[in-house]
């Protein structure tokens, strides 16, 4: 026994240099596997990035060129009321004025209701995920009556309110009913605004 | 050069080779010398052991040898060829031990010899492999004269079982006697049956006058296929090339090599060091080149990544230009696009409605509604698809309406039929419309109901139209006709 230890003795160097040798072989071969391994799920990682990147440019290209499209459109709607904070006291102080700048009797009567989220759009499935947002388009109905008038009146008090007031509306509802002294007038019309809470990136 | 040291019972030789074949060597050697022994002290001994496995057999061999050769450590045992299954061969139960029982003479030597000893081999142990060629016969005499000496080995079933080294005069008639000596002594201890048969000889020298003297002792001379055709000049060289492969039968103990076994383990672990890190490398060669590979392949993703990150940045810069959010901005053309101006103007319908009704100045609207209706919401109370059996439109096909309703007066003056006529007119008026669906007729009302007169006429009967236009500028009702209960 003493002497079979002696040889490993003697033979120590060599043999730390065959350990050595098994270790860098082991090192190297499940060294190479590990790194082999670690950097391809890094190349899957980049390559998923690379294909969710290029979808987002296309879509960004197309937001600017959207953009580049319709600003002067968007401007005007700016200008107009549509995009931004809605002007409710001035649409009422606009029905009166009109009424006053066509002449016609003075029975008006608003209600100007709260707004509301919009949920009658033409594509629902839009309107619903719009109304999610807090940044959704709202509504505000006005409701207002007017007496003693005639059709033609009607439309040119609707013309003129159209063309002055701070905002874009249509008319959702209108009854004329037959009086004796003229036409009762219950019509609704639906204001449209659209908050400008979301900014561009970076701004 | 490889040195070996061959003792005689006389004398001691140096041997080396080179490229050149074997020389004697004098002076020192340089290097590990192989010792072979040819002394009168060899001896071989059969034992048979139980069935025993491992370190319990090693064990019991080990007490056999001490007992067979109790006064030298120059002894080792060989294990023959073994009869028998699979199990035989695992546990093998004939062993032949052999030693050398010339201890001090060989502690003297090899004390003497300054270089590693690689280790200590009888010459009879070599003989008996030389004897063990397939070609020759199982049961052997292998004989090689030496001056003044003969070597006798004999071979039963090629196990070495008898080893002899006599004085004998190299006379051909001195060294038969001497091999058939041999023979009586195996027949009398009855390893060899006693019979007329010849008995096969390898003898390791020349045979000139040897041939005739035995054949008439019955000996017959066999030959080594391999030497027959150029002898070797001295049988000890082909011994001593035996003894350089260190065959199995070395006598010397562990602790007289230790040195040879050390350099031999270094010598083994450094070329087996060479070849774990040459299989290192060509396994993980195809790993690193994937890698090498994939890094290209990394670098070129990134530089990718980035150039589009760039781009993305650059456009996100040149949206920022505008000062509005590009899902403010397609909100707000979407809001005005599909909720204000696609809605039909009212005039456009009144107009409509006027024209309907022009063809009687005397008429005179009572009521008259005008509504847009959100997509799915049924027009001019009509009752449920659902409740009345009919097919509900198809999912996406409704569109926002306007529905226009109205009541109408008639003069008091006019009679069943002027009234019946000035319906029909109305009417066919608003069916001449484009687009236009009815819903509700009063002419239609007046066909299934009742003719009155007076007061119960004006209390009961409401002359009362609604029907919808399309709700989307540029769109026709067509789906909605098609739909209408």
């Amino acid at each position: 026994m003493i002497s079979a230890l002696s040889i490993f003795q003697r033979a120590r160097r060599p043999l730390n240099v065959l350990a050595g040798a098994i270790f860098l072989s082991l090192t190297l071969v499940f060294g190479s596997i590990y790194g082999r391994d670690t950097l391809r799920n890094s190349l899957a990682q980049s390559r998923s990035q690379l294909d969710a990147l290029r979808p987002d440019l296309t879509a960004k290209q197309q937001d600017l060129r959207n953009v580049q499209a319709h600003i002067e459109q968007f401007r005007a709607f700016r200008a107009q009321g549509l995009v931004g904070l809605p002007d409710r006291e001035g649409w009422v102080e606009q029905l009166v004025a009109s009424r006053e700048q066509v002449l016609l009797p003075d029975s008006l009567s608003y209600v100007l209701k709260p707004p509301q989220a919009m949920t009658d759009a033409t594509i629902p499935e839009s309107a619903a995920a719009s109304a999610a947002k807090p940044d959704a388009p709202a509504t505000h109905d006005l409701d207002f009556e007017l007496g003693g008038v005639h059709e033609q009146e009607l439309l040119d008090f609707l013309h003129d309110y159209r063309a002055k007031v701070h905002g874009r509306f249509r008319v959702q509802t209108c009854q004329l009913r037959a009086t004796p002294t003229g036409l009762l007038t219950q019509c609704t019309l639906r204001f449209f605004s659209l908050p400008e809470a979301a900014k561009p990136p970076g701004t | 050069m490889k040195y070996l040291l061959y003792l005689s019972p006389t004398e001691r030789q140096l041997w080396g080779k080179d490229g050149q074949g074997w020389q004697r060597v004098s002076g020192e050697p340089k290097g590990h010398v192989w010792v072979v022994t040819d002394l009168v002290e060899e001896s071989f001994a059969a034992i048979k052991t139980p069935r025993l496995f491992g370190r319990d057999r090693g064990s019991y061999i080990a007490r056999q040898l001490a007992t067979r050769y109790p006064d030298t450590p120059y002894r080792s045992f060989l294990t023959p060829d073994q009869e028998g299954d699979l199990i035989g061969r695992i546990a093998p139960t004939r062993h032949i031990l052999l030693g050398v029982d010339a201890a001090e003479r060989l502690n003297a030597e090899l004390d003497a010899t300054p270089n590693p000893v690689a280790g200590v081999w009888p010459v009879s142990m070599l003989l008996a492999l030389l004897g063990q060629d397939k070609d020759l016969p199982a049961n052997l005499f292998v004989v090689m004269p030496a001056p003044g000496t003969l070597r006798i080995v004999f071979l039963k079933n090629r196990t070495p079982v008898l080893t002899r080294l006599t004085l004998t005069p190299n006379q051909a008639r001195a060294q038969v006697d001497e091999i058939i000596r041999t023979l009586r002594h195996l027949e009398n201890t009855q390893v060899v049956a006693r019979g007329q048969q010849d008995h096969p000889v390898l003898l390791l020298a020349d045979r000139d006058g040897l041939e005739g003297v035995m054949a008439a002792a019955h000996l017959k001379l066999v030959k080594l296929p391999r030497w027959q055709a150029a002898p070797p000049g001295d049988w000890r060289f082909p011994l001593f090339d035996l003894a350089l492969k260190s065959p199995a039968g070395q006598v010397a103990p562990l602790a007289r090599r230790t040195e040879f076994l050390a350099a031999r383990l270094s010598r083994a672990s450094l070329v087996l060091a060479a070849v774990i890190i040459v299989a290192g490398i060509a396994g993980a060669g195809n790993n690193l080149w994937s890698l090498l590979g994939m890094m290209n392949e990394s670098r070129q993703l990134e530089t990718s990544i980035q150039q589009i990150n760039a781009r993305i940045a650059e456009v996100e810069l040149n949206i920022r230009k505008y000062e509005v959010a590009p899902e403010v901005l397609r909100r707000a053309v979407t809001l005005h696009d599909d909720e204000i101006v696609s809605v039909p103007a009212m005039d456009l319908h009144l107009r409509l409605i006027a024209k309907a009704l022009a063809s009687d100045p005397n008429l005179r609207l009572k009521d008259l509604r005008w509504r847009l209706l959100a997509p799915g919401v049924l027009p001019c109370n009509a009752p449920d698809p659902a409740t009345t059996g009919a097919a509900p439109p198809e999912p996406g096909s409704e569109k926002r309406k306007v529905e226009v309703s109205f009541e109408l007066v008639i003069p008091e003056g006019y009679g069943p039929r002027d009234r019946v006529r000035t319906l029909r007119d109305i009417s066919s008026q608003l069916l001449g419309i484009e687009n236009l669906t009815l819903w509700q007729d009063a002419t239609r009302d007046l066909a299934s109901g009742s003719l009155r007169s007076g007061p119960v006429r004006s209390a009961a009967t409401k002359l009362f139209w609604c029907m919808t236009l399309p709700g989307i500028a540029g769109v026709t009702d067509g789906q909605i006709a098609s739909s209408r209960p």
